[in-house]
């Protein structure tokens, strides 16, 4: 027999139905080896780059200019020899492989291959590679987030918008994502740095803003179009309906019942986007865009390492493999994500 | 299908604008005087206004838009700031360059990914699959010039196979002999390996997990059944099908060759657009060719995208377009 | 796991690659300890030289072959081998001797140079050189229509003309006792009327047509030009053939071509300046030179905090560049003790004026008036050497009691910069145009030229301007010398630059290549006719 529930118990049974969801996809992706690997790599790099301040074996006040925590005072340092053995272990493996294999160690000019102090050598200019990558970590993540937060931001309600009102705004948007599909992601970009890169916003933070900026900026369309996809579908929803006919204003429904099921595509999006992002910073360091020194970043160390890839080989190899590794994670994370959520859509 | 032919095409005009409004106005907020980059140090100020006036310098910003705009309509971008060469004759002389080093990474990327894809999926978790799937992940996720300059030193280098720079004396059409063209093509490989590389990596990972949905299902446990072999199977039956999104993918191509182009070029020298665009933003402020590059690239991507959803409507033949 | 064993797979791939030393550093315990041929005196005669292909390469592709366009030192390399002018330097210095002008007489008052044209030069296309073509090509740059970057350069001249086919003269509008030296430089060479009338100024920029050594026959841009010997040159045919060069902007790429043997010679970049001099098998083949340059920090002497004279004297104490020098550029460059490097003529040796002192830097800030230390920005200059630059004057200044904060611009932005005054301190350096004093002194301090005009930090002394107008009008060497030196005494008592350093030209060859100078003008400058290559090379490249 037919009943007719109450417009409130239904838009509570949809509530219902989207958490368990929530707790199927998370299950669903614990199975997954690859996403769970994925999460994996992105948690300790992420962990890394908080913590970096603290781990970090060497404290070097010339070459980080934006930190987000404070970084400890020389007393300090004294207490990371616990902490290091860690680090000791995972160098000790790498020369130990390493000399094993070649029969010595790497030594030229200023800049010095494996030794005690050094677990992975040092730059061009004396500094510690190690530390600079577990500081270069944080500017690298935070690129990744703080870009892909702006996109959010102006990627979701745009779609959002666009989806639900339909007609003559719809058909703006899209337009203004069609020009930003138009081009290169990272030609854009490229331009973008380039010309701008002198301008007062050019300059702060050391150009990370202009990157996060950039970055954000161009991001937006691909959200807006997912968004877009998700609002149109579920816009003829019951319980939508229910809500309007409740008398909840457009802003409402929109915030409450219908964005928070476009969540998902967002999500699998935003991570395999934070990996296109530290790899798109990468390039604009190749290019000499991006940040200037003091900041580090993993993209600036392969620059500059770039020059003594004859001389140091392993100033060269830390930053590339630490960016690919990184990548490597949110890809997995992002894939992972995608087949926890909908099976079905397997690409 | 004509009319939405025209009608995509009528669309993308806006678009085209608006790329055009964009890099004007960027071009146009840009701190730093080409003027002043062209004369060098220690120039009076007359000479510098002189300059200025004669290029077209002076002029209010929206004036400046609409002769933009203007010439462009009749390809004519205008004239390079570097040597006073029309920018149009410039772009063309370097185009080829780009156009068969993109052609050759599709090409090569093509030829790897969908077969290796295939024997991915169809021998799924052998080694054949873990090392294809292994490459294919440092293939999109390592930094473009990372792979590229540990490639170019390992075989160009070390082994010495290939050389690392250059397009090599004599371009492959300008060959007047066998020995000539094998020379000239000794130069492509490592270039248009590199360039290819993420790309291929992607199709890889896709023609396989694609292909890998397609066996699963019903009509190939029935072909089995049947009793047709395993080769027919595969590729009169799974391939057509697993292909379709390939398609899709390989027709972005462009875009994403486009952004690899720029690093590649750089790295190994090769005289292309790439470098071309590097040139005129790092090095000279050279606006006119910024503009010109960045429509002409605007306009070959939605002419592309076009393209490929024609195809797309040709292949798959429950596609409709009203 | 799949993916966990597939990335091994491939880890383990590159690992090994990379630690089975194809990556590694050079040892000298690798390579057997080589023994280069020290270049004995081959005796090869006059013929045997002659022939063979010279490959060099650039940077970037040149902008505009034409010297009435001619800026950057890559397009002026090339211009040089095309053309001709009046006078050029002696292959290897600074000293003058005639090109196409035979001879030359200055008048009494200073102000009038007449010249005799040689007979029998041709242009490339095979008409011969009068001095109405060089009137033409003189007031081709002077004239505005033209719109050339380098009209300033004839300030001082007055009128030029040809007295008849092989008479040329200039009148001053004030006697310019460089003048003869500036006459070297690119903007004063030749070109055929005709030639620019029918291509237009642009399009001559593309196909030039000069007198010089080599003439262009193909360019491909961005990729490389094609030099061939030009049989009629009146100092006689060059020995090469022919000249490739290659368009490489990567340093290390062309030191990479260099030493698989596609390069005849090239620059040495800095990571690598140890290896080659002095591991590599071409250590003995390496030619280095002082050249006229100067690089220093500006400092605004017209604002604050850099007005006040203490403190650009604190911050002379404070930094060393010296340091650098050692350390990072180890050979390629000499400390500077004042503004004119060696080699310029009127250049005085002297010792380190503000030899590195942390304290008396404190003192004289605390003394301006700033107990607690002062901040200051940097403008410097957008490059990796640079930034290492940086990196160490900020290790210097901890505990001087300066802060400095680094904003990098490319070229173009900080030179506007410095010529609006937006800056309080910028790293700049300045390459002579030509070999006298005055193109150092006189543009970059002389309070008339403040601005654009080349004295970015404004400096005024009115007894340095006395001493240098003075010096322009002078006409015997030894007082201009006296004049110059007790100026730039003056001037570096008043600190308006940091004084860094002289870079020095460097370059590496192959041992079949000979016949190359590298002097104080740079090798920029050097005509390439003088090259030649081994006749047993020759043969072997066939």
């Amino acid at each position: 027999m037919y009943r007719r529930e109450s417009l409130e118990i239904r838009i509570e049974k949809a509530r219902q139905r989207r958490t368990s969801m929530f707790r199927l996809t998370l299950r669903r992706m614990m199975r997954n080896r690859n996403a769970v690997l994925g999460l994996g790599i992105v948690t300790t790099v992420s962990l890394l780059a908080i913590a970096a301040p603290i781990i970090a074996p060497k404290e070097d006040s010339s070459f980080q200019r934006f930190r987000l925590l404070p970084s400890p005072t020389q007393q300090d340092l004294s207490n990371t020899q616990e902490r290091g053995v860690i680090f000791s272990l995972i160098g000790n493996t790498y020369s130990y492989v390493r000399v094993l294999v070649s029969g010595e160690s790497g030594d030229v000019d200023i800049s010095k291959g494996l030794d005690s102090e050094h677990l992975l050598g040092t730059d061009h200019l004396g500094r510690d590679i190690l530390s600079r990558i577990v500081w270069g970590a944080q500017i690298s993540l935070l690129v990744g987030v703080v870009s892909q937060a702006i996109a959010c931001l102006i990627g979701v309600p745009l779609g959002a918008i666009s989806g639900y009102y339909g007609g003559k705004i719809d058909h703006l948007v899209m337009r203004l994502a069609d020009i930003m599909f138009s081009f290169p992601f990272l030609l854009f970009a490229i331009v973008m740095v380039a010309v701008l890169g002198d301008t007062c916003v050019g300059r702060a933070w050391g150009g990370l803003l202009l990157v996060f900026l950039v970055l954000g900026v161009i991001g937006w369309a691909p959200k807006a179009r997912l968004v877009r996809a998700s609002v149109l579908s579920i816009k003829e929803e019951e319980y939508v309906e229910a809500a309007r006919a409740m008398g909840a204003s457009n802003t409402r429904i929109i915030v409450s019942h219908i964005l928070p099921n476009c969540l998902s595509p967002i999500i699998v999006h935003t991570s395999l986007a934070m990996a296109s992002a530290i790899l798109v910073e990468a390039a604009l360091s190749f290019f000499g865009l991006g940040v200037s020194p003091p900041t580090v970043t993993w993209g600036s160390m392969l620059a500059s390492a770039r020059q003594y890839m004859r001389t140091a080989p392993h100033m060269f190899m830390a930053p590339g493999l630490a960016i690919t590794i990184t990548v490597f994670g949110f890809n997995l994370l992002g894939d992972g994500l995608r087949d926890a959520i909908d099976p079905r859509l397997k690409k | 299908m004509l009319r939405y032919v025209i009608r995509r095409f009528l669309m993308g005009i806006p678009v085209l604008l608006g790329v055009s409004v964009v890099v004007f106005i960027l071009t146009q907020v840009a701190p730093g005087d080409p003027i002043r980059l062209m004369v060098g140090q220690a120039a009076d100020p007359e000479t510098i206004a002189n300059i200025r006036e004669k290029w077209g310098l002076d002029k209010d910003p929206l004036t400046q838009y609409f002769i933009f705009v203007r010439d462009a309509i009749k390809l004519d971008f205008g004239v390079s700031f570097r040597n006073g060469q029309p920018v149009l004759d410039l772009i063309l002389e370097r185009i080829p360059a780009t156009a068969y080093l993109g052609i050759a990474a599709i090409l090569i990327s093509i030829a790897i990914s969908i077969p290796l894809g295939v024997l991915s999926a169809v021998h799924q978790n052998t080694i054949v699959d873990n090392t294809s799937m292994g490459l294919a992940i440092v293939g999109i996720s390592a930094p473009v010039y990372f792979t590229a300059l540990l490639l170019q030193w390992f075989f160009g280098l070390h082994l010495g196979w290939f050389p690392v720079s250059g397009i090599g004396d004599v371009r492959p059409w300008e060959a007047t002999n066998i020995g000539e063209l094998v020379e000239s093509l000794r130069y492509l490989v490592l270039p248009a390996i590199v360039l290819g590389y993420p790309n291929a990596a992607m199709i890889t990972r896709l023609t396989r997990s694609s292909m890998l949905e397609v066996i699963r299902q019903d009509y190939i446990m029935v072909a089995r059944a049947k009793g047709l072999r395993e080769r027919t199977v595969i590729y009169r039956h799974a391939l057509r099908n697993a292909l379709i999104p390939v398609v899709t993918i390989v027709g972005l191509q462009f875009t994403l060759l486009v952004g690899g182009a720029v690093v590649t070029e750089t790295i190994f020298n090769w005289p292309g657009m790439g470098r071309m665009i590097i040139d005129a933003l790092i090095s000279n402020r050279d606006y006119a060719m910024i503009r010109a590059i960045t429509l002409i690239i605007a306009a070959t991507v939605v002419f592309l995208n076009i393209v490929v959803d024609v195809l797309y409507a040709l292949i798959d033949p429950r596609i409709q377009y009203s | 796991m799949r993916t966990i064993k597939s990335l091994v797979v491939v880890l383990l791939f590159v690992w090994i690659i990379s630690s089975t030393g194809c990556l590694q550093p050079e040892k000298p315990v690798e390579e057997p300890p080589v023994t280069p041929v020290k270049p004995e005196k081959v005796e090869v005669s006059e013929e045997d030289k002659y022939g063979g292909t010279l490959r060099i390469a650039i940077g970037t592709d040149p902008k505009r072959l034409d010297p009435a366009f001619s800026t950057d030192t890559v397009t002026g390399r090339i211009v040089q081998q095309l053309f001709n002018g009046l006078v050029q330097f002696k292959p290897g210095s600074t000293e003058i001797i005639p090109d196409l002008a035979e001879s030359w007489e200055i008048s009494e008052d200073g102000k009038v140079y007449t010249f005799k044209i040689r007979r029998g030069v041709k242009f490339h296309n095979g008409r011969e050189v009068t001095a109405h073509d060089f009137e033409y090509s003189f007031k081709r740059v002077m004239d505005p229509e033209t719109a050339s970057p380098r009209a300033n350069f004839y300030e001082e001249v007055e009128e030029v003309k040809a007295v008849d086919d092989y008479t040329f003269q200039i009148k001053l509008k004030r006697p310019f006792a460089p003048f003869i030296s500036k006459l070297a430089y690119s903007c004063f060479f030749v070109v055929p009327r005709e030639e620019v009338e029918r291509l237009g100024d642009a399009g001559f920029g593309e196909r030039p047509v000069g007198t010089g050594p080599f003439i262009l026959k193909e360019w491909k841009h961005d990729d490389r030009l094609i030099l061939v010997a030009n049989e009629d040159y009146y100092a006689g045919r060059p020995y090469l053939d022919k000249i490739v060069v290659r368009v490489i902007p990567e340093p290390q790429t062309a030191l990479l071509e260099f030493e698989n043997g596609n390069l005849d010679l090239t620059g040495i970049p800095v990571a690598e300046w140890e290896r080659i001099t002095q591991r590599s098998k071409w250590k003995d083949y390496v030619i280095t030179s002082p050249t006229l340059n100067v690089f220093y920090i500006g400092l605004h002497c017209q604002k604050k905090p850099f007005k006040d004279v203490r403190v650009r004297r604190a911050l002379s104490y404070a930094l060393d560049p010296g340091v650098i020098v050692d350390t990072i550029l180890k050979g390629r460059a000499v400390r500077a003790t004042g503004v004119l490097p060696p080699g310029m003529p009127c250049y005085k040796e002297r010792p380190t004026p503000y030899p590195r002192n942390p304290e008396k830097a404190k003192q004289l800030l605390k003394e301006a008036g700033y107990p607690d230390g002062l901040e200051f920005t940097l403008i410097s200059y957008e490059s990796p050497d640079q930034q290492q630059f940086n990196e160490v004057y900020l290790e210097q200044l901890k505990g001087t009691g300066f802060k400095m904060r680094i904003e990098q611009r490319d070229f173009g932005t900080l030179t506007e910069l410095v010529d609006k005054g937006d800056v309080e301190a910028y790293t700049l350096g300045w390459i002579a145009d030509y070999p006298d004093p005055e193109n150092f002194l006189q543009v970059l301090l002389h309070s008339k030229n403040w601005g654009p005009a080349g004295n970015g930090v404004r400096y005024k002394n009115e007894e340095v301007d006395r001493l240098l107008d003075q010096a322009v009008l002078e006409t015997d060497m030894e007082k201009r010398c006296e004049l110059y030196q007790k100026a730039e005494d003056i001037i570096i008592s008043e600190a308006p630059w940091i004084f860094t350093w002289h870079r020095i030209d460097s370059l590496v060859h192959q041992p079949w290549v000979h016949g190359i100078h590298l002097g104080p003008m740079g090798f920029n400058q050097e005509r390439l006719n003088t090259i030649w290559l081994d006749p047993s090379h020759r043969e072997q490249e066939k």
